[in-house]
């Protein structure tokens, strides 16, 4: 069964280029425009790695991924957070442990590649 | 909004004319003295306001609408420069005019003066029009400075904002242009991948433009952290060499090293000496077709001197202090290549100058040139923001690093 990354920014174009290279990396690949919507789609799905963009409308990466670590059900999801800020680990607003990481645009893509096989091989 | 209210306040005050001065100052016999001659020099101008006690003056700042503070240093409940920073710290806008009695005080009052004070005086020795006058000069030099602060803020903010609003855009070209560049979405014909290719290192050329920028703005701003650790020079030297072995045999030019044989360890950040390193080697190679660079170590007398010679083209005197600047284009012939954005020995010259190390060069032209910087041996690991550290070092006052820093929070 391929494994499944949910990529949630809200520009649109930045999506299409990723989800691109998501499906010729063999992942299977959805996205959300928001954090709202994706907190939707985390809920009826299920997600071996997200995604995040930290500057998004209505809920931002950072009160997302929030959630996400402060619910049980998914707390384990590793999140990769896209900035285009120079975020730093505090400001994501909670200790990133273990997998969780920041890509700062424009990143590498062999490197965010590299990084999401890593953390989903677990 | 409370703010804005204090704002407005103080504007229609100060059209009026009318400066608010508060006096701290316990001796009452001090306080006449002042009281009368601003009655005799400056009524109309100034209203004042006094307090005896370091704790009253704090209080009576945090209400607001006060312009310019006369001080004692010498308080029941407070003595010396402490005094000073903590009235500087609670009103860090304000003009501060030190009043001072004795020539044993007037050190302390020189001390308040590196740190942003902007005048002293001697109590009961100055007549009422130059009391008055030194305190109305403060107040209009504290203005001005507030106001290149100000501008600097913005502009500091300015660029910060434009490089991230930049990189968004950015990434979703890189991204698009590699999917099909590197075949993903389709194999493409050798004239298809010439252009794909110039587009993407143009791409990653602004990528860096704009990271430098960035990089430079916090240096700048002394928002950048720095961390200082004890390091071993020479490592790091052969460390620059090997990630530029390949790239310098591939255009055949020598890549040798002339170390300092076992100096002692010294205390630097690793990373950003790398960046410096990695900047001069770097543009060495880039005005040389063929010959030799040369990296050297040596120590002198609790001081690192590191070097690049090269045997490019070398540069003319009159050109030296300009390399240093931001986007300096030298004259024509010395064309700019891809990969430099006049931002890189600018950014060096911070970082070593953070280090309070000297970077500079030595060329005759026609015969190559030697880039070099310096590192004076330190005792001690630092791990702070830049800001921090010129305060502790005594070379920047902490009102002015707190004014810059003020409007910066919460801008990324």
């Amino acid at each position: 069964m391929p494994k499944r990354i949910l990529v949630v920014d809200d520009e649109k174009d930045m999506v299409s280029v990723l989800l691109q290279r998501l499906k010729a990396g063999g992942y299977e690949a959805a996205s959300a425009n928001d954090g709202e919507e994706a907190l939707r789609t985390i809920k009826k799905e299920r997600f071996d790695l997200i995604i995040l963009d930290i500057m998004m409308p209505i809920m931002d990466g950072t009160e997302l991924g929030r959630i996400l670590k402060n619910d049980p059900k998914t707390k384990n999801i590793p999140i990769i957070f896209l900035t285009a800020l120079q975020t730093k680990q505090e400001d994501t607003g909670y200790d990133i442990v273990g997998p969780d990481v920041i890509f700062a645009k424009p990143f590498d893509i062999k490197e965010l590649m590299g990084k999401i096989d890593e953390l989903v091989a677990k | 909004m409370r703010q804005t209210m204090t704002i407005t306040k103080k504007k229609e005050r100060l059209k009026a004319g009318v400066i608010k001065v508060l006096l701290v100052e316990d001796d009452s016999a001090d306080a006449e003295w002042v009281r009368r001659a601003i009655a005799k020099a400056g009524s109309g101008t100034f209203k004042l306001d006094r307090v005896d006690r370091l704790s009253l003056a704090l209080e009576r700042l945090v209400k607001g609408g006060i312009d310019a503070i006369l001080l004692d240093m010498k308080l029941p409940d407070g003595i010396g420069l402490e005094v000073f920073e903590k009235i500087q710290r609670a009103a860090p806008t304000l003009p501060i005019v030190i009043l001072t009695g004795t020539v044993l005080e007037e050190r302390v009052a020189l001390q308040a003066i590196e740190k942003g004070a902007q005048d002293y005086l001697f109590k009961g020795k100055i007549d009422p029009a130059p009391l008055v006058r030194a305190i109305r000069y403060a107040f209009e030099r504290k203005r001005a400075e507030e106001k290149i602060l100000q501008a600097m803020n913005v502009k500091t903010e300015f660029i910060s904002m434009v490089s991230h609003e930049l990189r968004t855009p950015l990434t979703a070209i890189k991204e698009g242009v590699e999917l099909v560049q590197d075949g993903t979405v389709g194999v493409l014909n050798p004239d298809q991948k010439k252009y794909l290719d110039l587009a993407k290192r143009n791409i990653d050329r602004l990528a860096r433009l704009i990271n430098e920028v960035l990089d430079f703005q916090k240096l700048e701003s002394r928002q950048a952290e720095i961390h200082i650790e004890e390091n071993d020079i020479n490592g790091l030297v052969n460390e620059v060499r090997e990630a530029f072995a390949l790239v310098a045999k591939k255009k055949g030019i020598e890549l040798v090293t002339q170390l300092e044989e076992s100096p002692p360890k010294i205390f630097f950040d690793k990373d950003k000496i790398i960046q410096v390193l990695t900047n001069l080697v770097g543009n060495a190679l880039k005005v040389m077709e063929k010959g030799k660079i040369i990296l050297k170590t040596k120590y002198l007398e609790n001081i690192i001197r590191v070097s690049v010679d090269d045997q490019g083209p070398g540069i003319k005197e009159k050109d030296f202090p300009k390399l240093f600047q931001v986007f300096s284009q030298l004259a024509a012939g010395d064309e700019r290549k891809p990969g430099t954005t006049g931002l890189g020995l600018a950014i060096s010259k911070q970082i070593i100058e953070a280090h309070q190390g000297k970077i500079g060069v030595e060329s005759v032209y026609g015969k190559g040139a030697t880039f070099y910087f310096t590192i004076p041996r330190r005792l001690e690991s630092l791990n702070k923001k830049l800001g921090e550290i010129l305060v502790e070092e005594g070379l920047v006052s902490e009102q002015q690093i707190k004014e810059a820093l003020k409007k910066q929070e919460g801008s990324g």
